[in-house]
């Protein structure tokens, strides 16, 4: 036998042996060498195609796992589509005791002033009336029916355990004028925000950064939500929620300005809106 | 509906998930030893399914192939991790049962399946057992060479050469041509 043929003979052992049981590291690297960077599905497709003949599909895929396979799918691509979110900074910051302390006062007004502290006398803002702007999405206006923020949000709108709440502005001027949503799914683990009027942010300088108020986690400590940016926009902005943490049951969303690249816990120095889920 | 994915049209993604899920889970289920581990693998399937859509060519297999196909991949992978025979709830089928070729008559089997079906049914009984273990219950080698009491490198010549057999059938256009025509 030639060097030829029984490279090949070894080729298909290798390829046939993938499709039915797999190969190990050794042989996988040993079937790539002889292919010289193509590759044979052939024997895949056999392999597929017998599993087909002898496999009866007639139970469907359960409604909760098809939901969460659609939600991540349109997540994975929301992602990739929004404006691109760094991951938080890493290094962990001393905080000053003091620091705390204004922190979790501002997270206690900013909640009292949700639960019917009357107007006028609260951290919390009026919410601005709903805006009537053409609503546009600032990542290139993808259309309707394509993976985008905007189908996420919907796709989650329509499931039975969603959280649905409005931003409110505090007194922070960051803040000043915004208004949107929240959109949250604790089954999925997945949600979107939306914003109508949030100030653009110089990347470079700062970004905001979503922070998630739980009862798996201490007040002083809620679950990071991501960092995004806003760009000059007239329209809205949808932002994916990308939890660093699992969500049980949030209770409050709160957006904070940090520097470039997120804060592992935040001063909270800027809060600019908040959105807390009524009990 | 493979091509719509691959150009970013969400409501394929739904589309996909209706005409393909029974099929992945059915894949899942059977290759998992708990229906959790299942459903991790079913979504894992898919998270692989949305990044390969683009490669799908319609003129090289059919959807339900090329979805079996990213499927089988991640399923062995996982099979493999686990270093051990998975204890399936749901084996209603013996591993010997063989696939009925006319269930392509009423549609509910893609022309590659009803060839393939053809095809096993020709092989010799050791032969059509031996793919068989390894396909329904995800055997490695080694694990039928236990159970049918052969060598193993029988077990292996017999395992290539069956599927070679079943490969060769699907890449003759004119098979594939009768099996589709009623």
């Amino acid at each position: 036998m030639t060097a030829r043929r029984q490279s090949k003979k070894r080729i298909d052992e290798l390829l046939s042996d993938r499709a039915l049981a797999g190969l190990t590291p050794e042989e996988g690297a040993e079937l790539a060498a002889l292919l010289e960077g193509t590759d044979d599905e052939s024997f895949d497709r056999a392999a597929a195609a017998l599993d087909l003949a002898t496999t009866s599909d007639g139970t469907p895929l359960p409604a909760h796992l098809a939901a969460k396979i659609e939600v991540d799918a349109l997540r994975a691509l929301s992602a990739a589509e929004t404006v691109p979110l760094r991951p938080p900074a890493r290094r962990r910051e001393p905080l000053p005791y003091a620091g705390w302390l204004v922190a979790a006062a501002c997270f206690a007004l900013a909640l009292a002033g949700w639960l019917r502290t009357p107007p006028g006398q609260s951290l919390v803002e009026t919410p601005a009336p709903p805006a009537t702007a053409a609503r546009v999405e600032p990542v290139a206006s993808p259309p309707a029916s394509a993976w985008s923020p905007s189908a996420m949000r919907e796709k989650l709108l329509s499931m039975p355990d969603v959280v649905h709440v409005d931003w409110s502005p505090t007194k922070d001027p960051g803040g000043r004028g915004a208004s949107g949503d929240v959109v949250w799914s604790n089954g999925q683990q997945a949600g979107c925000m939306r914003f109508h009027g949030l100030a653009a942010n110089d990347p470079a300088r700062s970004q905001y950064q979503l922070w998630i108020f739980d009862p798996s986690q201490s007040a002083k400590t809620p679950i990071d939500g991501g960092v995004f940016d806003v760009e000059p926009t007239t329209g809205d902005v949808i932002v994916p929620i990308t939890p660093k943490l699992h969500v049980s049951g949030p209770t409050l969303f709160a957006i904070t300005v940090e520097k470039p690249g997120g804060v592992v816990v935040s001063k909270r120095e800027h809060i600019v809106v908040v959105a807390a889920v009524k009990t | 509906v493979l091509p719509r994915i691959a150009l970013g049209d969400a409501a394929a993604v739904r589309e996909c998930i209706t005409r393909h899920g029974a099929l992945v889970w059915a894949l899942a289920r059977r290759l998992s030893p708990t229906p959790a581990d299942a459903e991790d693998a079913t979504q894992e399937i898919f998270a692989d399914l949305w990044k390969c859509a683009g490669r799908f060519q319609p003129g090289i297999a059919s959807e339900p192939v090329f979805v079996a196909t990213i499927a089988r991949r991640r399923l062995i992978d996982r099979l493999r991790a686990r270093k051990r025979r998975p204890q399936t709830e749901l084996l209603s089928e013996g591993p010997g049962e063989l696939p009925d070729p006319n269930r392509a008559s009423d549609g509910e089997m893609c022309a590659e399946a009803s060839l393939a079906a053809s095809a096993i049914a020709k092989l010799r009984p050791e032969q059509r057992q031996v793919l068989l273990l390894a396909i329904l219950q995800g055997l490695s080698h080694e694990e039928i060479a236990s159970v049918m009491g052969m060598p193993l490198g029988t077990v292996k010549t017999l395992a290539r050469r069956g599927l070679a057999h079943v490969r060769a059938l699907l890449s003759d256009p004119g098979a594939q041509l009768a099996a589709v025509e009623p």
